[in-house]
């Protein structure tokens, strides 16, 4: 050998060995703060912000139905269309076809009406009265709860569960937390003596948490905290990046499913007391439909905990399967033999998401 | 340090002094009024064993004794068996008073399964509803319509307000009659009896572990069914009869609990009483002392005052429920005679402060249920 070929042959070897001794060089563990970072917070959600505004505006244009107020599809599917991006654009085609054919025409022929869960005459209408007064469809189900609680799956969680696919940088985190409906300070709490309470999906995560520290807010507080940490810390904290983007959808539908069994647990309560007067009815069918929104609208959304199948299955057992007629009057007609159904629910999803006996009992709360 | 006093002190130091040994004193008082931490592990403990298991325990006996004279009755309708069913009868929904106010746990509402209270002692029971049973013989025990069922629908089958027990024997030679009875006897021990053996079983001990005071708590829903069953006893035992809930304008004696018995008074004090029992935490039938909410209230600030006004008010209570008359019918009285029952409402809305706000606050836990009364 020469001495050429020997230095060469130990410059190769001290390369070799140096990125040996790179790739045994230690990754120090991920720092999570204690808070979220909050500067490009309001520069990074405007977009979100304005879906949001859009949601707003197209369910309060739905809820002017409660009121006897006519409703027109064509006025419903502008809101709804209205926008860059728009509620159709970031939804699922599913529920985008769903509403656009199906839910805007019912609910304009359902206003103006008056609905009778016992009699059942015409194309739906209002039952109740005051703050109970609620829009039906001539079957006893909700449409505004399938649009506006279903668009929480439908737009919402299928915006985030887009956005944590894609590739994930610091504005990325905050576009997930704005299209929830939260804000760095992390309220954990809807009400309105809060400067900014959390609203939409958020506002329903803050319901189902009992405020210990423990609970799923917390958890999508902790997971959102270190998905950031994750992000700024770069390349060597993707394992950590992508646990929190997972540990965050999976907190999500336990929401999701939490909120369905409380609205569950409400109409049981409701049809199972002694003497019912039409208000307690109309609540009892606006808590179904409230269930009915929030489970239909993960339809179709990818990599996600409950499939399919079992949506359709929890909807037949709601009265109100993805692909046929709506029963949900027989909850009011035949409370006796319906409302074990929603014992079925509860219990389908308790299994699905390994809820414990005293969550089931806490989902009780609002 | 203070120096020896001379013997003829001038005025002013003996003010001094005199100032000087009440800041002594004081100070020796406040050390011994200073909170220590209360065992709320043993005021669980007691709370389970001493009153709540006991009083399941013998509510159950009576209702199964209720069930067998019930059972002796149908199979042979006469006057004996008669007044053998109402005795077990009174003597069950006596215990009941006593069982009330633990509406909580294995008692609570579960699904479509309402609570113990709910679910066997509504009143006033659907008469109409209960008539068309009896002539079409056609029911559902497991049905929604908890005013055809309980203490209350047993006691209208079998008591009459006109004391005709010859009416009661007639009406039972019919069929409709004997089954609907013996129903109503078995769903109330199925009832009870679920929950006697929940509490003698698995239950005692997951509701003493359970003793933050946070809601959920033990200590929190114990407390929150005391206020329900006071305001209970307040509200629709007297308040609603009286007339005085929101919204009335006269007196409704036909909303009185027990009316068909007559025994609306007896019942109402057992119920009051066993309240002011569980308030100083005393076993079941006992009068010794035990650890209740007055032990819980000696351990915090500002709690011995409250045992004070609260144990004042009691007395007032107990005086007032006294001073009525037991010769005439509780729902006679509020149309002959009210006043003295306006007398006891008063003692009770007084009440009301001692044990929900007041406690509510000094012992640091929220009420957690809406009372929707404007109290």
């Amino acid at each position: 050998m020469t001495i050429k070929q020997a230095i060469l042959s130990v410059a190769v070897c001290a390369g070799i060995f140096s990125s040996c001794k790179d790739k045994d060089k230690e990754i120090p563990a991920l720092t999570i703060p204690n808070n979220y970072d909050s500067t490009s917070f309001k520069a990074n959600s405007v977009t979100q912000k304005a879906v949001l505004s859009q949601l707003k505006s197209l369910v309060d244009e739905v809820k002017k139905g409660r009121t006897g107020n006519p409703l027109v599809a064509m006025t419903l599917k502008a809101l709804y269309e209205t926008g860059n991006p728009n509620l159709k654009s970031v939804g699922t085609a599913y529920y985008d076809e769903k509403l656009s054919n199906e839910w805007f025409g019912e609910i304009e022929k359902a206003s103006g009406g008056t609905f009778n869960p016992t009699l059942r005459t015409g194309e739906g209408g209002i039952f109740g009265s005051g703050t109970s007064a609620y829009l039906f469809d001539e079957n006893g189900l909700e449409i505004e709860q399938l649009i506006e609680k279903g668009m929480f799956g439908s737009v919402i969680y299928k915006h985030v569960s887009d956005l944590l696919n894609g590739t994930i940088s610091s504005a990325t985190v905050d576009q997930v937390l704005a299209i929830l409906g939260s804000n760095p300070t992390f309220p954990n709490t809807t009400s309105s003596k809060t400067s900014q309470p959390d609203a939409f999906v958020a506002g329903y995560v803050a319901r189902r948490d009992k405020n210990d520290g423990n609970g799923l807010y917390s958890q999508l507080k902790s997971g959102l905290i270190k998905l950031q940490a994750a992000v700024k810390g770069g390349l060597d904290y993707n394992k950590e990046r992508d646990e929190a983007a997972a540990s965050i959808r999976l907190i999500l539908e336990k929401a999701n499913a939490a909120t369905i069994i409380n609205y569950c647990h409400s109409v049981t309560s409701l049809l199972s007391n002694t003497e019912l007067t039409d208000n307690q009815k109309a609540s009892a069918l606006h808590a179904l439909g409230e269930s009915i929104g929030f489970t239909h609208g993960y339809k179709t959304i990818p990599n996600k905990k409950i499939t399919d199948s079992q949506i359709d299955e929890i909807l037949v057992l709601l009265n109100a399967p993805s692909n046929g007629q709506a029963t949900c009057y027989k909850f009011i007609t035949e409370p006796l033999e319906q409302l074990p159904r929603l014992a079925d629910v509860i219990s389908k999803l308790k299994v699905l998401y390994e809820f414990t006996d005293q969550d089931i009992i806490d989902f009780k709360s609002n | 340090m203070i120096k020896s006093m001379p013997l003829k002190a001038s005025p002013f130091s003996k003010l001094l002094f005199s100032l000087f040994l009440v800041f002594i004193c004081s100070c020796q008082t406040e050390e011994k009024t200073k909170p220590t931490t209360f065992d709320r592990s043993s005021f669980l403990v007691n709370i389970a064993d001493g009153l709540i298991i006991p009083a399941y325990n013998q509510l159950l006996t009576e209702v199964q004794l209720l069930d067998e004279k019930a059972e002796t009755f149908t199979q042979n309708p006469n006057q004996e068996n008669l007044i053998g069913l109402q005795t077990s009868w009174t003597n069950a929904y006596s215990i009941w008073q006593k069982a009330n106010a633990f509406n909580f746990g294995p008692a609570g509402e579960e699904g479509i399964r309402k609570t113990l209270l709910e679910e066997i002692a509504i009143f006033p029971v659907n008469e109409q509803k209960i008539n068309s049973i009896l002539e079409t013989n056609t029911f559902n025990i497991n049905d929604f319509n908890r005013d055809t069922r309980g203490f209350i629908a047993v006691e209208y089958l079998i008591f009459d307000t006109k004391n005709d027990n010859t009416r009661i024997v007639n009406d039972f030679k019919t069929q409709s009659s004997k089954r609907y009875l013996i129903s109503l006897t078995k769903h109330i021990l199925e009832k009870v009896k679920y929950v006697s053996d929940a509490w003698n079983g698995s239950y005692k001990s997951q509701f003493i572990k359970n003793n933050g005071t946070e809601s959920g708590s033990s200590t929190s829903t114990f407390y929150n069914e005391f206020v329900k069953s006071f305001e209970a006893s307040k509200n629709f035992k007297v308040g609603l009869p009286l007339g005085k809930r929101p919204g009335q304008t006269t007196t409704m004696p036909g909303l009185v609990e027990a009316k068909y018995s007559g025994k609306s008074l007896e019942f109402l004090k057992l119920h009051i009483q066993n309240l002011h029992q569980i308030w100083y935490g005393k076993p079941f039938n006992s009068d010794a002392d035990g650890i209740g909410f007055k032990e819980y209230l000696e351990n915090v600030e500002g709690g011995k005052d409250l045992i004070n006004l609260s144990e004042s008010q009691m007395m007032n209570v107990t005086k007032a429920l006294n001073e009525i008359p037991t010769s005439t019918r509780f729902s006679d009285l509020l149309v002959s005679d009210p006043t003295k029952i306006e007398n006891l409402h008063t003692e009770l809305q007084k009440q009301t402060r001692f044990f929900k706000s007041d406690m509510s606050s000094v012992l640091g836990i929220a009420i957690t249920y809406s009372s929707g009364d404007g109290d």
